[in-house]
Formats: structure tokens, C-alpha cells, sequence
């Protein structure tokens, strides 16, 4: 039985035996020479029956048995038990740190813990002869001047022959020279030594030359040339003078619409001045375009006065037909404007001018308003965008409709305070206003009655208006005749 | 034929004052109106208001 246990206890590894030691040391470490002429030194990590395994490891080496010359410290620790883990000392460390010449490197081992500050025992020390001749890389760098004696001093011994190349490695035309040849060749910079090359001409890119010549040559200037100096124009005398006379009339042209306008009844803003004049001028541009057939023959003067006229008349006609269309252009954009921004009460007399004038020159070219221009004209009026045609076809045949619509703005902002005030309400009190003045004229005013489109020439706030009157009034007389009947019977 | 004719005359005054605040109304309305609308309103008023007025006899 003794023997049993004997036996057990000699087969039990001694890796058993160090559990619970803190940190243990390495195991069955050697040291070995490589054929490069580095150390190696390997061991064998513990197998993990510890407290504190090891960190990091430090390899100690010495050229003597305590083997403590030089340490490296290892950047791994403990990794898997049992494995084998291994450290090189290059060749140059060892020439440059232990200067080991033929000699023992001894080698040894430590485990640390450096957390809890535990540390295994040293292993035991091995060693390796170290019989590798390690030689350093060296740089040697050396400057070798030999200064040629001159061609002149120099005495051919018809013997010794030199060669001679160019800079692209071509040889002398006279290789082999002689001794005195080479030196002058040499002396002459164009000549070297041996030159590496394939004697190619190197590819040059001719270089552009540009050659300006500058010839100064003093001309007097133009009058073009002066012109421009003077007014920043390129013309000649006889078109400046010509340019300069076309703008004296244009200006004293313009200075004249400005006149006839500030002496008329026509009240334009400052900022359309300006406009205006332009329209003016291009008005007048066309009609002198306009070509008027003269024919020259021998009549009294009155009838050449009357045809005078005529043309004077023609032109006046023309004038006023295209006014209207070029103003109503001008002056809705103010208008939507006047409108947009003020409620009615607060309209100035110069509002009411310009929104009157609008809407007078709308409504007699309501053929020609566009879809924006009749809304615009409509929210002046008060009344619905189809209403707007049936006011222009009514001005033309009702007096009072276009009464109505001359004055309805400044009625309008009188009557600012009463609820829905439209053009009808105009259309009532100038009719009012005319049958106090004659009854009978209002009330037997007849024109040709077509009974098929009545009511088609009212608009529909008309309409509205005429239906709140007339059917109270039917409908009180009928309430008062059933009471008269009932009183009497 | 004098007499009858002033009686007649008093009578259609005194009708039309009867008719006062019908006609007032109906002028208003012609008033109202414009254009055809108005001249048919106020043709048919004056119509209907002479016939009214020569039958007040008939009517009677």
C-alpha cells in the first residue's frame, strides 16, 4: 500500500505541487543560438494553478552565470497553460549591448505580477556558447581627387593611349588619344572620361521665340478719335453734329409735351410724367408716318386751309383713339393698388380722380380688358365680373347708367358708411334726382321696348335692388286692399 | 258736360290720393330699374293707372 502511494506521489507532475502559489515560475527554459547569430530563449508557462498569473515576463542575460548583464521585459504575460513562449536577442543587440566575443550567454527567467505585486522565482540559468562572428554594416564614403596636369606640360611617351566621351556618352572621334590629346580634350569641358550613355541626342524642344517689335509712331488723331475723347462716342464731326441736333429737338420736343400737360386738366402723377411723354412722342412718331397723298394742283388757297385741317383733324382723332388704350395700361396696376390697400373712406381726391379715370376708360373699352383688369373694375363697381360688360353695353344707351358710372367712386366714398352700396343705388338716386327735376320726362321716356330681352340690360345687383322694392310695394297693396275689403264687409 | 267733366276730374283725384302709396311704390321701383325693365315698368304704371282711373265709373 506504502508503495502504491509512493508510486502515485512520484507520478503526480510538479505543476500539482505549485498550486497555490501565487505566481509561478516559468518552466524547462533553454537557450539557444540561431543560425542569424541571434539567442532564443524559451520557457514553458505555468499551468494556471495559481493566484496571480504572470503579466509580463522579464529575460535576463549575462556573459556570466548570474546571468544578470542585461533584462528585457516582455510585452505578453500569461496565455495558456503549459504553452511555450519564447524571447530573441538579435545578433546586434548582442554585439552592441554584451559586446560577446566567443564567450557563454547565460539566460534566465522571471514571471510578475505586477498588479498585486507577486513575482515567481528565478528559473534556472541556461547557457549557449556563442561562437557566431557577428561583423556591423558600415558606410565608408571616400573622395578620391585626382588633379590632371595640364596638356602643355605634359610630354607624350607615344606608348599609353586614353579614351575620351561626350556628355550623351559618345566617343571622341579620334579615340584612342594620346596622353597630351586627352588632356587638351579634358581642358576643353566638352571632353570627359568614361561616360555612361547610348550617345543619343537628347530630344530638344525648340524654344518659340517671340520677337515684338514696338514701332512708335506719332499720328495725329482723328476726329472720330477726338469725338470719342470729348463724348465717349466713336463718330465723326458730321454725325455728332447730326446726333447732337436730333437730341436739342427731342429735348425741346419733350420740354413741350411737359408744357401742354402741366396747361391741361389732365392730372398725372409725377412718376407717369415721364411715360407719358414717351407715349406722346411715339404717337406723334406715327402719325408723321403716316403718309398723306399731296396732290399739287392749282386750287384756291381756302381749300388748301380746309385740307390743312382735315389732316390737323385726323391726327387729333387718332390721338384720342389710342390715349385711352395706353392710359388704361398705365393706370390699372394703381388702381388694384389704391384698391388693395385703402378701405373706400380713406380714398383722396387724387385716388378718387385715378380710380374714376380707370374705371371711365375700362368700362368704355371693356372689349379689351383682360380677366385681371375687369375683376379690378368690378371690385370698384361692386358688382359681379358679368355685370361689368352689361354696365358697358347699358352706358352706351342709358344716360344715367353712365352718369352713374362717372360719379360712382366719389359717391361711393361718401356713402362709405352705408352697407352694400353699388352701382344700382347710383343708378336710383340720379334717376331720383331726375324725376324731381321732370316726373313726366322719367316716367314716359320711351325707347323701342323688346319685350323678349327685358331685364337682360340690368345687372344682377340690379335686379336684387329693383326685386327688395317691388315686391314690398306688391305685396303691401295687396295686404291693403284685403283690409279695405274686410273693413267693408 | 262741364259739371260731369269736374266730377269725373274730382273723382280720379280722389282715386289716385287712394292710390297714392301704390303709386309711390311703383315709382320707386321704376326708379329701381334701368333700361328696359324700367321703361316697361313704368309704361305699364301709367297704363294701368289711366284705365283704373277712366273705369272708376264701371268699376262703381
Amino acid at each position: 500500500m506504502l508503495k502504491v502511494f509512493f508510486a502515485i506521489f512520484l507520478l503526480i507532475p510538479l505543476p500539482v505541487m505549485a498550486y497555490h502559489t501565487e505566481t509561478q515560475t516559468p518552466y524547462g527554459i533553454t537557450n539557444t543560438l540561431n543560425n542569424d547569430g541571434s539567442i532564443t530563449v524559451s520557457w514553458q508557462e505555468s499551468d494556471g494553478y495559481e493566484d496571480n498569473p504572470p503579466e509580463y515576463y522579464i529575460v535576463y542575460i549575462g556573459l556570466t552565470e548570474t546571468a544578470d548583464d542585461k533584462s528585457v521585459q516582455t510585452k505578453f504575460g500569461f496565455t495558456e497553460a503549459l504553452s511555450w513562449q519564447s524571447y530573441t536577442f538579435t545578433a546586434e543587440y548582442l554585439y552592441n549591448e554584451l559586446s560577446v566575443d566567443n564567450q557563454k550567454i547565460y539566460a534566465k527567467v522571471k514571471a510578475f505580477h505586477n498588479t498585486n505585486g507577486t513575482t515567481s522565482d528565478y528559473t534556472p540559468v541556461q547557457s549557449v556558447l556563442y561562437n557566431y562572428v557577428f561583423i556591423p554594416t558600415t558606410t565608408t564614403s571616400s573622395t578620391t581627387t585626382t588633379t590632371l596636369p595640364k596638356a602643355e606640360d605634359v610630354v607624350e611617351d607615344g606608348i599609353t593611349t586614353y579614351l575620351a566621351w561626350d556628355k550623351n556618352g559618345c566617343e571622341h572621334p579620334g579615340n584612342p588619344l594620346s596622353y597630351k590629346e586627352y588632356l587638351t580634350a579634358v581642358e576643353s569641358k566638352e571632353w570627359f572620361g568614361y561616360q555612361n550613355g547610348d550617345c543619343k541626342e537628347p530630344i530638344v524642344v525648340p524654344e518659340t521665340t517671340t520677337t515684338t517689335t514696338t514701332t512708335t509712331t506719332t499720328i495725329p488723331p482723328t476726329e472720330e478719335e477726338l469725338n470719342f475723347l470729348e463724348t465717349g462716342i466713336y463718330e465723326t464731326n458730321k454725325e455728332r453734329a447730326d446726333r447732337e441736333e436730333a437730341e436739342r429737338l427731342e429735348a425741346e420736343k419733350e420740354a413741350e409735351i411737359k408744357s401742354n400737360l402741366e396747361n391741361s386738366d389732365i392730372d398725372i402723377p409725377e412718376e407717369k410724367v415721364e411715360e407719358f411723354v414717351e407715349i406722346v412722342k411715339e404717337v406723334e412718331e406715327f402719325v408723321e408716318t403716316l403718309d398723306v397723298v399731296e396732290e399739287v394742283i392749282d386750287i384756291p388757297e381756302v381749300i388748301i386751309i380746309e385740307v390743312e385741317e382735315e389732316i390737323i383733324e385726323e391726327v387729333i382723332i387718332n390721338e384720342t383713339e389710342v390715349l385711352p388704350e395706353v392710359d388704361k395700361e398705365i393706370l390699372v396696376e394703381p388702381v388694384q393698388e389704391i384698391i388693395e390697400e385703402k378701405p373706400v373712406e380713406e380714398y383722396t381726391e387724387e385716388d378718387i380722380e385715378i380710380v374714376q379715370e380707370v374705371v371711365d376708360n375700362a368700362i368704355s373699352n371693356v372689349e379689351e380688358l383682360t380677366e385681371e383688369q375687369v375683376e379690378v373694375v368690378a371690385d370698384v363697381l361692386q358688382v359681379s365680373t358679368e355685370d361689368v360688360e352689361i354696365i358697358a353695353e347699358a352706358v352706351k344707351t342709358d344716360e344715367v347708367v353712365a352718369e352713374a358710372v362717372e360719379i360712382f367712386v366719389e359717391k361711393s366714398v361718401q356713402n362709405a358708411d352705408v352697407e352694400n352700396y353699388t352701382l344700382a343705388d347710383v343708378v336710383t338716386e340720379i334717376q331720383f334726382e331726375n324725376f324731381i327735376q321732370n316726373p313726366i320726362e322719367v316716367l314716359i321716356n320711351f325707347d323701342t321696348i323688346d319685350l323678349t330681352t327685358i331685364g337682360n340690360d340690368m345687372t344682377q345687383d340690379q335686379k336684387e335692388k329693383a326685386q327688395e322694392v317691388v315686391v314690398p310695394v306688391i305685396l303691401t297693396r295687396i295686404a291693403s286692399m284685403a283690409a279695405f275689403i274686410f273693413r267693408r264687409s | 258736360m262741364i259739371k260731369k267733366l269736374w266730377n269725373w276730374f274730382i273723382k280720379i283725384v280722389k282715386e289716385t290720393l287712394n292710390l297714392s302709396w301704390t303709386l309711390v311704390g311703383l315709382v320707386i321701383a321704376t326708379l329701381t330699374l334701368t333700361g328696359s325693365a324700367q321703361q316697361i315698368t313704368g309704361l305699364a304704371t301709367i297704363i294701368t293707372l289711366v284705365i283704373w282711373l277712366l273705369t272708376i265709373s264701371f268699376r262703381d
